[in-house]
């Protein structure tokens, strides 16, 4: 079996596809460049899963303690929240924006995130904390889709001023995506965070949490609570949205590449 | 009239407190200022509950900015964020934002649900600048409306007429039921931060202990209450594999038995509002040594002023503890540790020498049980036995924070799957085309999106009419 660093870099060619294709679909240039888009991006999501996998052979089992692992599962939401979204719920798509970002983490996720790991940990994890995890990357998959389709719509307005005659994903679109993903990340970062406080809870007696990650995932919580109330400003509301969404995905990624303190988290 | 403008004018300091605790803007800039707060208490070291009673000898024990300016960082609660005044104060006031944004939203769903009569004071829920596409129709006014009330109607839409407005204007109303998920919402996150507050402010966490089989140790403030160790041992998971350690105890008061129950992992012990858990465990090792004469070798461990001859005992304090035993005529260091075993035996205890640094030696053993080591013509013989880690705390109502929590996400998945929808439709005469309609949609996430999609149908049914 191929090492995961090989899957990843497979995942990002295909990414890299999805975002030339869309770049071409944008500048109006004749060709099916949607179905590229649609069939790149769901073979780079299998892609990014049998990286996963491979991922947790070398490391000895599937654990959300474990950063490369970790960083790998929330590309993954992100591209299948993404299309799940875009595709079977009718909202927007963030364009090759979605595409270059998944690029990035993938990267960072095979290369300089599994570089620094510490590897082998063979603590037998609790299902309720894979559970958290699961639920938290679920989350942060949607911040960071919704983060995509907030810097779209924050860019869309100085490319159209360009008069480069390209066709941008429509704003009504790029609202509903930055929405949707907005609620679902809030659905799923709050559910993560009441499973940790329930384990934390049980195990401790403690009715929060001395993890610097779950503490960075509470953080993202609430920016993301007050992107969702931007939405009831008189004025500007959508940049707002958008802005804070940006800020909440930046804090889930610095709660994922935080280290791991299992004593923290009741285990 | 001079006494009606009078009064309009006047100043009531109660309904200005409720608007701006109403305003959007307010919760925003205290999630914000929670959020800041949250991620200062992860970057900036956090005094231990342990120290509450001397908090100068935590202090001592920093370095850098945070030992120089350490006083007045401690007087201004930033090492304890979450115990400080003014983070309790932004929680009180996110409380009363809460409480304000309920009563709003439950007086909305009751008017929908209650299908009450709309009039121009009842749409401040729409906001000064609400979300709104405007429409010129080439049809009279009359035919206009109802042309998209006939639509609306096909969507699922109800329309009530706004009374007292001087244009033609109605609200529709679609899933008006679902409304009911904004108060939920609301007020489950407000039941979660009381029941926290309430929680913190009447609960207690008594010190953790290491007691054997047999042993009693006292709880509670006043220590009406007991507990005693009966066993603490493996159970196992219906097979031959250890799945976790648990121990049995006993509740007494006084020298009455009031319960017996089983703590664990995940598992507490409950009596009079009171909760036993266990933590975790720790080795107890009984060591003796012999030399080459099998002479009993004298060990003596730390914290002990005096050597012991022949057998020493050694406690961790925690898992992570790494405690030392000192052979003093051989002058020889030992250091004991208990290491995660990753082939699937549980956990061991490892016996090594400590050479010149306290990382580099050998490792003379690792034991899964009762055994023996041997170093220079040394033999040490390693008693290994484990002691839980109990606590006790009272913490009335933190279930219902949690319930709180789980009650808002429950409200706020069911408004997303099942949105409700809520226009309010304006129409006029216009200059250039015959009539001009303003549909606006409450302010909200996707407001924007769904009232331009709505619009876009009402276009092509128009179309398709025409």
């Amino acid at each position: 079996m191929m090492t995961p660093e090989i899957w990843v870099v497979i995942a990002a060619v295909l990414l890299g596809l999805a975002a030339v294709s869309g770049g071409l679909e944008m500048a109006v240039l004749r060709g099916r460049w949607e179905a590229v888009v649609l069939a790149s991006r769901v073979a780079a999501l299998a892609a990014l899963i049998v990286a996963l996998v491979a991922a947790a052979i070398v490391h000895g089992q599937w654990s959300a303690a474990d950063p490369r692992q970790a960083m790998l599962g929330l590309v993954a939401a992100m591209l299948a929240i993404h299309l799940l979204l875009a595709w079977r719920l009718g909202a927007g798509t963030a364009g090759p924006l979605m595409d270059l970002a998944a690029i990035v983490l993938s990267l960072v996720s095979a290369f300089v995130v599994g570089a620094g790991s510490s590897g082998f940990i063979c603590v037998q994890l609790p299902a309720l904390y894979q559970a958290q995890w699961i639920l938290l990357s679920v989350g942060g998959g949607s911040l960071l889709v919704a983060a995509c389709a907030g810097l779209m719509l924050l860019l869309r307005k100085g490319l159209l001023s360009r008069d480069w005659d390209l066709a941008l994903p429509g704003w009504s679109p790029l609202y509903g995506l930055l929405a949707q993903a907005t609620v679902l990340a809030l659905a799923a970062l709050g559910s993560g965070l009441v499973i940790g406080f329930w384990w934390a809870w049980r195990t401790r007696g403690t009715l929060g949490t001395d993890s610097a990650r779950e503490v960075w995932m509470a953080v993202a919580w609430l920016i993301t609570a007050m992107s969702l109330l931007a939405w009831q400003l008189d004025t500007r509301r959508s940049r707002w949205a958008a802005a804070l969404v940006l800020v909440a995905a930046t804090a889930v990624l610095i709660g994922l590449l935080l280290p791991v303190d299992l004593p923290a988290a009741g285990i | 009239m001079a006494e009606e403008t009078e009064r309009a004018s006047r100043f009531e300091p109660l309904s200005a407190l409720w608007r701006v605790l109403a305003a959007p803007q307010t919760l925003l800039i205290l999630a914000g200022l929670l959020a800041l707060a949250l991620a200062a208490s992860s970057v900036i070291p956090q005094m231990p509950a342990s120290y509450a009673s001397d908090p100068q000898a935590w202090l001592a024990m920093q370095a850098g900015v945070w030992a120089q300016a350490g006083d007045i960082f401690h007087l201004l609660g930033i090492f304890n964020i979450a115990g400080s005044f003014w983070f309790r104060a932004f929680l009180a006031l996110a409380g009363l934002c809460l409480f304000v944004r309920m009563g709003d939203s439950l007086e909305l769903a009751w008017r929908v649900t209650r299908r009450e009569p709309w009039t121009r004071a009842s749409l401040a829920a729409w906001g000064p600048h609400p979300p709104r596409v405007q429409l010129s129709l080439p049809t009279p006014l009359e035919g206009a409306m109802e042309r998209l009330g006939t639509f609306l109607a096909r969507q699922g839409y109800a329309t009530r007429t706004v009374s007292d407005l001087p244009v033609p204007a109605v609200v529709a109303i679609r899933r008006g039921l679902v409304l009911w998920t904004r108060p939920l919402a609301y007020g489950s996150l407000l039941l979660a931060l009381v029941s926290l507050t309430v929680a913190s402010a009447w609960g207690w966490q008594g010190e953790s202990w290491h007691p054997r089989e047999g042993e009693r140790h006292a709880i509670g403030p006043d220590e009406t209450y007991s507990v005693r160790l009966d066993s603490f041992g493996v159970v196992l998971d219906g097979g031959e594999q250890p799945s976790e350690y648990a121990s049995t105890v006993t509740w007494l008061e006084g020298d009455t038995v009031v319960r017996q129950g089983m703590v664990g992992a995940g598992q507490a012990s409950a009596y009079a509002g009171i909760t036993l858990r266990q933590l975790g465990y720790v080795p107890v090792v009984r060591m003796r040594g012999w030399d080459g004469d099998d002479q009993p070798l004298m060990l003596e461990t730390e914290g002990d002023v005096l050597s012991m001859t022949g057998e020493a005992e050694i406690r961790f304090d925690s898992a992570a503890d790494a405690p030392l035993v000192l052979v003093p005529n051989e002058d020889l260091f030992l250091m004991l540790s208990f290491e995660q075993d990753c082939e699937g035996r549980g956990q061991a205890l490892q016996v090594r020498r400590i050479g010149e640094g306290i990382d580099d030696g050998e490792v003379l053993g690792i034991l899964h049980e009762s055994g023996s080591v041997a170093v220079d013509g040394l033999r040490f013989e390693l008693d290994l036995a484990f002691t839980p880690i109990l606590r006790v705390d009272y913490h009335p109502a933190a279930g219902l924070a949690l319930i709180g929590v789980g009650l808002f996400l429950i409200a706020l998945v069911v408004g997303w799957l099942i949105a409700p929808r809520l226009l309010w439709i304006a129409a006029a005469e216009g200059q250039e085309h015959p009539s001009l309609v303003w549909v606006m949609a409450l302010p909200g996430a996707g407001a924007q999106s769904w009232l331009s999609h709505l619009v876009k149908l009402f276009r092509e049914a128009l179309h398709d009419d025409a």
